[in-house]
């Protein structure tokens, strides 16, 4: 299948220790390179069969990384631009859900997310409400092609 | 940390030691379940393969930078360094269950393959 591979080789301690600090029923929304996470959730078989385009389960077979997402277990996919309002709403659910029936959700997200607004207005709010949000950031050096030590200081 | 303002509990933890994360992660899940909120976790880490093929190397990342994180920072080689190290498993299990694993993989890989391409449902919800 052509295209990009964001791939999550290098950073799988992140995702193997956060999901197994969860319980099954606890929710997750992950980044692009959602691989390791959404492999927690659902087999091996039908992720690579959604990878390939092909028929399954897991979102239909829509295909590759902007389809990370399988509600039914409780774990979505961050999904490209024109998909981010869908997102939004998606994820609003989530915590929705989580709150009602008191699980924990996790929030994976790159630290190019650091720089955009909403991450802290959302924050702000979790924080006000108590929400039982955990904001893990995958500090893995680089947002797109730019260092992060190019960004504006204490950008954490 | 900038989540700290707005009183999250934040931690900044090694993204390449499992151990570390799970110890912090499971201390915040913990917390957020007492219903104490929300909390913030910087995992350090790597994506040690770069997406895209076509971008000038050297301006992007060292391939230097790649190999000393691949090399020595590699969360799962160092995570079987440390099994070993404290005899939790040995050398011939740990080859076993990699076997395993690789041959779930190819399975998988394999089983995607053979598998129908998508049907009308590929479609839906795709604008471009």
């Amino acid at each position: 299948m052509p295209g990009l591979a964001h791939l999550y080789i290098g950073e799988e301690a992140v995702a193997v220790g956060v999901c197994e600090a969860l319980d099954r029923s606890d929710y997750i929304t992950s980044t692009h390179r959602g691989m390791d996470i959404v492999w927690r959730k659902a087999p091996p078989r039908s992720n690579v069969r959604r990878t390939a385009g092909q028929e399954s389960r897991v979102l239909q077979g829509q295909g590759w990384i902007h389809a990370h997402c399988r509600p039914g277990d409780r774990q979505s996919g961050r999904e490209c631009n024109r998909l981010r309002q869908r997102w939004h709403r998606y994820r609003r659910g989530i915590f929705r859900q989580a709150i009602r029936q008191r699980r924990v959700a996790v929030c994976f997200f790159g630290e190019g997310a650091l720089g955009q607004g909403v991450l802290y207005e959302e924050m702000n709010l979790a924080q006000l409400f108590k929400l039982p949000v955990i904001y893990v950031c995958e500090n893995n050096l680089y947002t797109e092609y730019t260092h992060y030590t190019e960004r504006p200081r204490r950008y954490f | 940390m900038r989540a700290g303002a707005f009183g999250l509990e934040a931690a900044s933890v090694d993204g390449q030691d499992v151990r570390a994360v799970h110890a912090a992660a499971s201390k915040l899940v913990a917390r957020a379940r007492s219903g104490a909120g929300p909390a913030f976790l910087l995992c350090n880490t790597i994506a040690t393969t770069a997406s895209r093929r076509d971008i000038n190397r050297e301006y992007y990342r060292s391939k230097a930078e790649e190999q000393t994180w691949k090399t020595d920072r590699d969360p799962i080689a160092n995570f079987k360094k440390w099994l070993l190290a404290q005899q939790i498993a040995d050398a011939a299990a740990l080859d076993r269950m990699q076997a395993e694993l690789e041959s779930e993989m190819q399975k998988a890989v394999d089983f995607a393959i053979a598998a129908p391409t998508g049907s009308g449902e590929v479609n839906e919800d795709v604008y471009a």
